[in-house]
């Protein structure tokens, strides 16, 4: 029997909630619509770079040489889309899950991404332009990095001050640890390496600092951020609590204490002190654990909820993001462990890791979050179940075939590497060899350019304003058994 | 709060340990490298007044023009150890061009590396490893060719290199013409009648860093190494 207190209960629960949804709507929006757009470029790019591979005369000029726009294709990738992406899915989150408002400074946190986007149009047009510094992930000017660096503390200290005093009993957990973490770890990680490697000479050690760097932001940023949308958003629309508390400690923990010692391995067998690789590829391994750990709790969670998965965009797109997960650990310790990263090492592996990744686990993650907080901040629903669809299977067989070419091409690209018969063979050779997963991935990013587009003409549409009008939600399905859907969320939260 | 404190204290800790042990300590040490003097006496073929690594060891201009053109994305630097991977028996990646080298090229070391600020270890081998590129080349015209135009040198369709046509002038001849004038006749890259191709400064840059790649210096008091001097220069 209902009686008026529940009821009361509610309604007061949902204006809290849309006062918080209301007091980060303009950061969170910014940073969606322009991230959408760095991704439209990076795809672009990445298509680009891939015909690049294989026809270099294509479209002959000095700023588009494939060692220019390969990085910038991966700059545009991680801070313009990922980072940036990141932070608004950080921010959102952490308020509804603490119920904390944004106390004011939302303009003062609006200029500052402005500046953000900015600085990352000046360092890729810098890398354009001839004036990289070809460090890996940071082939942007030092002055550019240090922009970046100051706008990201900004947004970590405001999102870890709602961290520090939660507005509600329980309001600190699994999915703000590793929100807090990412705001802790990314800075410091992004200090140390940009400090070190543009103001102290270091030599071939720069080399592997550069490379801890770039797993430190994989495994430090886009995991834990991936991993925590995953944590809050499939408990929240299969309305199972998240399986194992227990669990998501121990994941939490090892993927802590493991993250920061790996990296080095990218160059086993070269001039760095022996232990460090040593270190390296033991710790990539032994971040199975984490992943392992965190993909069962997972699992768990959404056993018997598989019909969800068909028809809630969010639970579909953070559901396949919590697959590639597992997929991209199994890569890193692959690509980690002495015996097979001996072949992986130098080939096109490494950017099928890179991809599976930042694309294939954190960006459909991210996707699952921007389409379940954008309807809440724009007042308006998707149009469109079509293009959501177009959205959801175009990026799926995009990233699976620029990971499943590219970890074939690098293994067949490192096998002849090391192949004692081919001791003598032209280098072009070998590289003639992976064209056909390069042809194969520049399609790929095609499709997934084709996606892409939908999604942010779909995502300006919602920001506009300009969304359907209604109070149940899109969903993949035209059956309504699930309109009740947003309402069961209060429990759950 | 007393929840929040221990766990940002945690986090600390759990990174902090990493990022001292396999990241500070070990930049801080690596200040204090010092070159190693050679020993006549310990069987090197250069006495004392030498050390390893042979200084300055590689251009500093070009460098960064190597760096600003991601000449990295392709090509590693690093002779990775003999059991891990075939590196040091590939054909032309040491020092002995011909055939079969008798010995391999000797595993690149960390003092390889001294007056880099960081150095170009490798992302991608879309193109053969440049550690010891320096003794690849007969002189600095075959570079400058293979910069230019790819194709030109390797006279194969395929061809993954980019060209590098935007570090050279296209200019008209005066005079005699420049001494500097890439030899383009009767390949398909002829500049028109009348008119050179000449290197500007970054090529020349360029060409005298990928000359310098010479990452087998003899070890002091590795036996092996008295065979593999870099007598060449």
């Amino acid at each position: 029997m209902q009686t008026e207190a529940p009821i009361a209960d509610l309604n007061a629960e949902n204006l809290r909630r849309a006062a918080i949804d209301r007091s980060v709507k303009g950061p969170v929006l910014f940073l969606f619509t322009n991230a959408a757009f760095w991704l439209m470029a990076s795809t672009l790019l990445g298509f680009l770079s891939a015909v690049k591979l294989v026809s270099p005369h294509f479209i002959d000029f000095s700023f588009l040489t494939y060692g220019r726009i390969q990085p910038a294709h991966l700059l545009a990738l991680v801070y313009g889309w990922g980072i940036q992406a990141g932070m608004g899915v950080a921010l959102w989150l952490m308020a509804r899950r603490t119920a904390v408002e944004l106390k004011g400074g939302q303009a003062t946190l609006i200029t500052l991404g402005v500046i953000w986007n900015i600085a990352v149009t000046v360092g890729i047009v810098s890398v354009l332009a001839g004036g990289s510094t070809s460090l890996e992930w940071l082939e942007f000017p030092a002055s550019v990095a240090t922009v970046l660096l100051i706008v990201f503390l900004v947004f970590a200290f405001r999102i870890v001050s709602m961290a520090a005093k939660p507005q509600r009993e329980g309001g600190f957990q699994v999915s703000t640890w590793y929100i807090v973490g990412a705001c802790f770890w990314f800075p410091w990680v992004f200090a140390t390496a940009t400090g070190l490697l543009h103001h102290v000479e270091l030599g071939a050690l720069g080399a592997g600092i550069n490379a801890w760097f770039v797993h430190g932001v994989i495994l430090l940023f886009f995991v834990p951020i991936g991993i925590g949308s995953a944590y809050y958003f499939i408990p929240k629309i299969t309305g199972h609590p998240t399986h194992s508390a227990q669990l998501a400690q121990m994941g939490f923990w090892t993927l802590a204490i493991f993250g920061g010692w790996t990296g080095m391995q990218r160059f086993m067998g070269g001039p760095i002190p022996g232990w460090m690789p040593a270190v390296g590829a033991l710790a990539g391994v032994l971040l199975l654990i984490p992943v392992g750990i965190v993909g069962l709790n997972h699992h768990l969670t959404t056993l018997g909820s598989h019909k969800l998965v068909g028809t809630s965009p969010t639970l579909r797109f953070t559901f396949v993001g919590a697959l590639f997960y597992p997929i991209s650990g199994v890569l890193l310790a692959l690509i980690s462990a002495f015996w097979s990263g001996s072949t992986m090492q130098f080939t096109h592996a490494w950017y099928g890791y890179q991809i599976v990744v930042v694309y294939g686990f954190f960006s459909m993650c991210v996707f699952g979050a921007i389409y379940y907080i954008v309807p809440r901040l724009a007042g308006c629903e998707w149009l469109s179940v079509r293009l959501i669809r177009n959205h959801f299977w175009f990026s799926v067989y995009g990233i699976g075939t620029i990971v499943v070419t590219s970890v074939l091409g690098g293994f067949q690209q490192g096998a002849v590497m090391n192949d004692p018969g081919q001791w003598d063979v032209n280098f072009l050779a070998i590289a003639t060899h992976s064209y056909i997963y390069v042809v194969a991935r520049a399609l790929a990013w095609l499709f997934i350019l084709w996606s892409n587009s939908w999604f942010l003409v779909h995502l300006m549409l919602m920001v506009a304003g300009l969304g359907r009008r209604s109070s149940a939600p899109t969903l993949l399905t035209h059956d309504h058994e699930h309109e009740e859907l947003p309402l069961t969320e209060g429990a759950k939260a | 709060m007393t929840d929040f404190r221990t766990f940002v204290l945690k986090l600390m800790a759990s990174f902090g340990l990493p990022w001292l042990l396999l990241i500070i300590v070990p930049s801080i040490q690596y200040q204090g490298l010092k070159p190693l003097p050679y020993d006549k006496e310990k069987g090197d073929e250069l006495d004392s007044a030498y050390s390893y690594p042979l200084m300055p060891i590689v251009n500093q201009q070009g460098e960064k023009i190597y760096a600003a053109e991601g000449c990295v994305q392709c090509h590693s630097q690093m002779v990775r150890a003999a059991p891990l991977a075939l590196d040091a028996w590939r054909k032309g990646w040491g020092q002995d061009q011909g055939a079969r080298a008798a010995e391999p090229v000797r595993t690149t070391e960390l003092r390889d590396y001294f007056g880099e600020k960081h150095s170009f270890l490798g992302v991608i081998r879309n193109g053969p490893d440049l550690a010891n590129a320096g003794y690849r080349f007969e002189n600095r015209t075959q570079v400058h060719l293979h910069l230019y135009e790819p194709q030109v040198v390797n006279g194969n369709y395929w061809q993954v290199m980019p060209s590098y046509r935007h570090l050279y002038q296209v200019r008209k001849i005066q005079g005699q013409g420049s001494a500097a004038a890439l030899p383009l006749a009767g390949t398909k890259y002829e500049p028109k009648e009348g008119y050179e191709v000449v290197p500007t400064q970054e090529a020349e840059q360029l060409v005298s860093y990928i000359l310098s790649l010479k990452k087998d210096y003899p070890i002091p008091g590795a036996a092996k190494a008295v065979a593999a001097a870099p007598a060449k220069k």
